[in-house]
């Protein structure tokens, strides 16, 4: 059941996770220690720096002042670039120049940070940035900042910044002595926001910024900087702006929390709190899994062993014990067959995030139980009654590399991996299988204009049964206890088919709902493909048919998929019952694992709402499981009729739960951030698709979790 | 039993999730679970009584358990707790640890352990490597300039039954760090003690063979 686990939780609660981790920074020792600007990105207070946060940091940053509160998460996706997606309330602002003072608004905003020169000996580093340059506009900058450190502790940053960062002793701008049209820059008013703005980028005016940071204890920085921020929906009916100049101060509590006091504008007091943490440093490092079986080195000479063969009783009680070994490591035996020198065992792993550590445990345990003559493991895992591979380990290399320095890479260069050929009759026991159970649930909702927060707490049963290899059973079913969600009344404006945006309908009256209850038939039609026929109440708003046919070879980078779905709309509280919306969706999907840890995903199809379109999605994924990423969607829905937003889009976190809890488990929190669901571009959300049922069985991630063969 | 154990492991996690999600208590359930506290316990069968027992204790955690010997693998005698934490010794020199979070993978000691039994000349350096998985579980070696500590090697005590035991001090550094291990070393060429170090994050264990 893995990946079941608060499919629908979100943004707040990763940013809670967050908050309640010790947070181990292994660069905690760094002197230099500059984080995160009032906007959340990489700078000074209100200014950018040019220097990148470490690689994989993601960071939460909470700021305030004068009745501006932005919230901000931001990723360093690789060692250069990093994303930021905001939350702002904001008090007392004029959304356009000219327009009336409002008194309030809730505003979202992408930023990204690129440095492309490093620092070097005299050199400094320089950096380019954009900030929201896909929503409102209100934020609207670009910079171009150049950072120096000085010694341990002093940095040195000055820059010069576009749009709301060239308002303040503006001039103009050197790029239209190259061009002309650099020279103007439009009013940016772009009421659905979601739109790229490009046609504005680096125009108009552009002003000098710059400041210092001093370093003055281990876990105290001073900065003071000069501000080119002119604040045009703030000033005057927010805060006056008095003078051009900042200061703040930062302190350290622990490693990756910090908490700044800020002066601002000659006018105002300003708080920050920035929350850090690295996925690749996990607290418990690499995980306090139980030790494994000891390997069992054969006598030398066990002559009587030979030619000896297994009569049927024999047989069944050696498949007997070694399924009773396997599961004390939480690995089922799905089938096995001793002949020759060679025992062959399909095995599913449901315990461990790295298919190679079942692997390796379900060899070592055979290291102590087959008759001596037997030299070859052949250890076929299996998902869904699927074979996934098929790695052949010699029994006398598990024997001398057990305690070999180098026995990683050794034992992967001596294993051999392949397609998995044969598929035996299950071990009698495997089949009927029944298995459930009973856990809380949390479902958030988020920024909703009228409650930014809103969640319901309550009761989830999850049940699962496979009467034969292939063919699954499952059924989730919830009853709230406590909650909010049902406090959203705002009605959907969307004139596209409510496929997604009357989600607080479903939320306010099912209670108790069927999420999710289907028959699903997993099956291999031919070598490198996977098939899978779901039917049933296949997620909390539709239910139907859903067929996929996947195409990936072992040891391929990429795969190959379709989906087509017949289904119809669910009545809103989530029983038995169905509305009278049918349509044919569907997808042909490309996958892409593109090593160093980044995977592409493009999907071409028609979405719920019958519009044609194509998802594109991004994803860095650290080897211990997190993964963080972006996608967007884009379909013959004109956007000025998808409605605010202009087009879906959203960021998608995974945080491994063995990352939390050291104990190995595949299960996983899955969250997607949406700053607006509406309904055009809106996937079906059916469970079991095949690339992440098949995808860890197959190189290269047998090769990526190989370090855990031995553990 | 294995589904209400698989329900209940869920539910624990879950109410470990809820607890850190709403800011709660997250580090304390997380500080508080005993290393390996999930793992099916192996039960001490009988004939284990009477068997060689070893004390470990790790010095930074302040815990220690008894271990006994689950594996042998060529030199290398691997002990284990009834939670399943294990060390794997060769000669008694450390070479893994298993199931205490940042363990080590695995060491190369044959010339700490020819330096041991005075094969190397006194104070020779020998290199030693350690292997550890990182936090994306990916292989990583640290390695050491090594030797023995010559006016250290003294016969400091005798056993019950007239055995002379000899303290060895081994130091090992690198250009960042450096740290030592002790061996307790009797005449007949076992250690009945030792203090090693397994990695920069747990530190030394402590090795003590029980008698009885």
């Amino acid at each position: 059941m893995a990946g079941v686990f608060g499919m629908t939780s979100r943004f707040w609660l990763a940013a809670a996770v967050v908050a309640a981790l010790p947070v181990t920074d292994s660069r905690a020792d760094q002197p230099l220690s500059f984080g995160y600007n009032t906007y959340g990105y990489p700078g000074m207070i209100d200014m950018p720096a040019a220097h990148s946060r470490p690689d994989g940091e993601l960071a939460f940053t909470s700021s305030y002042f004068a009745g501006q509160f932005r919230n901000t998460l931001t990723f360093q996706m690789s060692p250069r670039l990093s994303g930021s997606f905001r939350y702002s309330q904001l008090e007392d602002i004029r959304p356009q120049p000219g327009a009336a003072v409002v008194n309030s608004r809730l505003d979202r905003s992408f930023s990204l940070h690129f440095r492309f020169i490093d620092e070097g000996f005299r050199r400094p580093a320089v950096a380019v940035g954009l900030n929201d340059f896909l929503g409102t506009g209100l934020y609207e900058s670009e910079y171009f900042v150049a950072s120096k450190t000085f010694g341990e502790r002093f940095r040195v940053s000055g820059g010069i910044g576009w749009g709301r960062l060239g308002g303040v002793g503006g001039f103009r701008n050197p790029l239209s002595f190259v061009a002309d049209g650099f020279r103007r820059r439009d009013a940016s008013s772009n009421p659905f926001g979601g739109r790229v703005n490009g046609g504005n980028w680096f125009q108009g005016d552009a002003a000098f910024f710059g400041g210092v940071q001093w370093q003055a204890s281990d876990k105290l920085h001073l900065t003071l900087e000069y501000s080119s921020d002119n604040n045009p929906s703030e000033v005057p009916s927010a805060f006056e702006r008095e003078i051009p100049f900042n200061f703040g101060a930062t302190y350290r509590v622990r490693p990756g929390v910090g908490l700044s006091a800020n002066y601002l504008y000659g006018s105002e007091f300003g708080v920050q709190l920035s929350m850090a943490l690295n996925p690749k440093d996990p607290p418990t490092g690499s995980g306090r899994d139980p030790a494994p079986p000891p390997v069992v080195p054969r006598a030398v000479a066990q002559a009587s062993d030979l030619g000896w063969t297994l009569g049927r009783d024999e047989s069944r009680a050696l498949e007997s014990r070694v399924a009773q070994e396997l599961e004390l490591q939480g690995i089922r035996l799905h089938a096995m067959t001793v002949s020759g020198d060679t025992a062959r065992l399909e095995v599913e792993n449901e315990t461990y995030h790295r298919e190679a550590q079942a692997v390796g445990r379900t060899a070592r345990a055979l290291t102590g139980m087959m008759p001596a003559r037997i030299e070859h493991f052949v250890i076929v895992p299996v998902t869904s009654g699927m074979l996934g591979s098929e790695v052949r380990i010699a029994r006398t290399d598990l024997e001398s590399l057990e305690h070999d320095l180098q026995n990683s890479w050794l034992s992967y260069k001596r294993a051999g991996i392949g397609p998995a050929t044969g598929g035996e009759r299950p071990v009698p026991g495997r089949y009927p299988a029944f298995d459930w159970g009973l856990k809380p649930y949390l479902t958030p909702s988020l920024f909703d204009p009228d409650d930014p927060v809103r969640a319901d707490v309550g009761a989830e049963l999850n049940a699962r049964f496979e009467p034969v290899r292939g063919l699954e059973f499952s059924g989730t079913f919830r009853k709230k206890v406590a909650g909010t969600l049902d406090e959203s009344t705002r009605p959907s404006t969307s004139v596209l088919p409510r496929v997604r945006s009357e989600a607080n309908i479903y939320d306010r009256e099912g209670d108790p709902a069927i999420i999710d209850l289907t028959g699903a038939y997993y099956f291999k039609p031919g070598a490198d493909i996977y098939g899978r026929v779901t039917a049933g109440y296949l997620e909390r708003m539709f239910g139907g048919v859903s067929g996929e046919v996947l195409w990936k070879p072992v040891q391929s980078r990429f795969a190959l998929g379709v989906e087509v779905n017949y289904v119809q709309q669910r009545d809103f509280d989530q029983l038995w019952g169905f509305r009278d919306y049918e349509v044919m969706t569907g997808h042909v999907s490309g996958y892409w694992d593109m090593g160093n840890g980044y995977h592409a995903q493009v999907d071409l199809g028609r979405y719920l709402a019958k519009d044609w379109g194509a998802t594109v999605a991004l994803e860095r994924e650290f080897e211990n499981g997190w993964k963080i990423g972006a996608f967007a969607t884009l379909t013959d829905v004109p956007f000025s009729t998808f409605g605010e937003g202009s087009f879906d889009k959203g960021l998608r976190i995974t945080i491994p739960i063995s990352w939390l809890s050291g104990e190995p488990s595949k299960d996983a929190y899955v969250s997607t951030i949406r700053p607006v669901t509406r309904d055009g571009g809106a996937r079906l959300d059916v469970n079991g698709r095949l690339y992440e049922k098949v995808r860890p069985l197959h190189e290269p991630e047998l090769s990526d979790g190989w370090g855990r063969f031995w553990r | 039993m294995g589904a209400l154990l698989a329900m209940m492991k869920r539910a624990r996690l879950a109410a470990m999730l809820a607890g850190a999600a709403l800011g709660v208590a997250g580090c304390d359930t997380l500080s508080a679970m005993a290393p390996g506290g999930g793992a099916t316990t192996k039960r001490i069968s009988l004939d284990q009584l009477g068997q060689p027992r070893l004390r470990a204790s790790l010095e930074r955690r302040g815990t220690s358990a008894l271990m006994h010997v689950t594996g042998r693998n060529g030199d290398v005698v691997t002990w284990e707790t009834p939670q399943r934490i294990s060390v794997s010794l060769a000669d008694g020199v450390l070479v893994a640890t298993r199931g205490l979070g940042h363990d080590l993978m695995s060491v190369e000691v044959r010339e700490a352990r020819a330096a041991l039994k005075g094969a190397l000349p006194a104070g020779a350096d020998y290199p030693r490597f350690y292997g550890y998985l990182d936090g994306e579980h990916r292989t990583t070696y640290r390695s050491f300039l090594c030797h023995v500590v010559v006016p250290e090697r003294d016969v400091v005590e005798t056993t019950g039954d007239g055995r002379l035991i000899t303290r060895i001090t081994e130091r090992c550094s690198d250009p960042d760090f450096s740290f030592s291990n002790v061996y307790w070393r009797a005449d007949d060429g076992e250690l009945v003690r030792s203090r090693q170090w397994i990695g920069p994050e747990l530190g030394h264990i402590r090795l003590e063979r029980v008698s009885g």
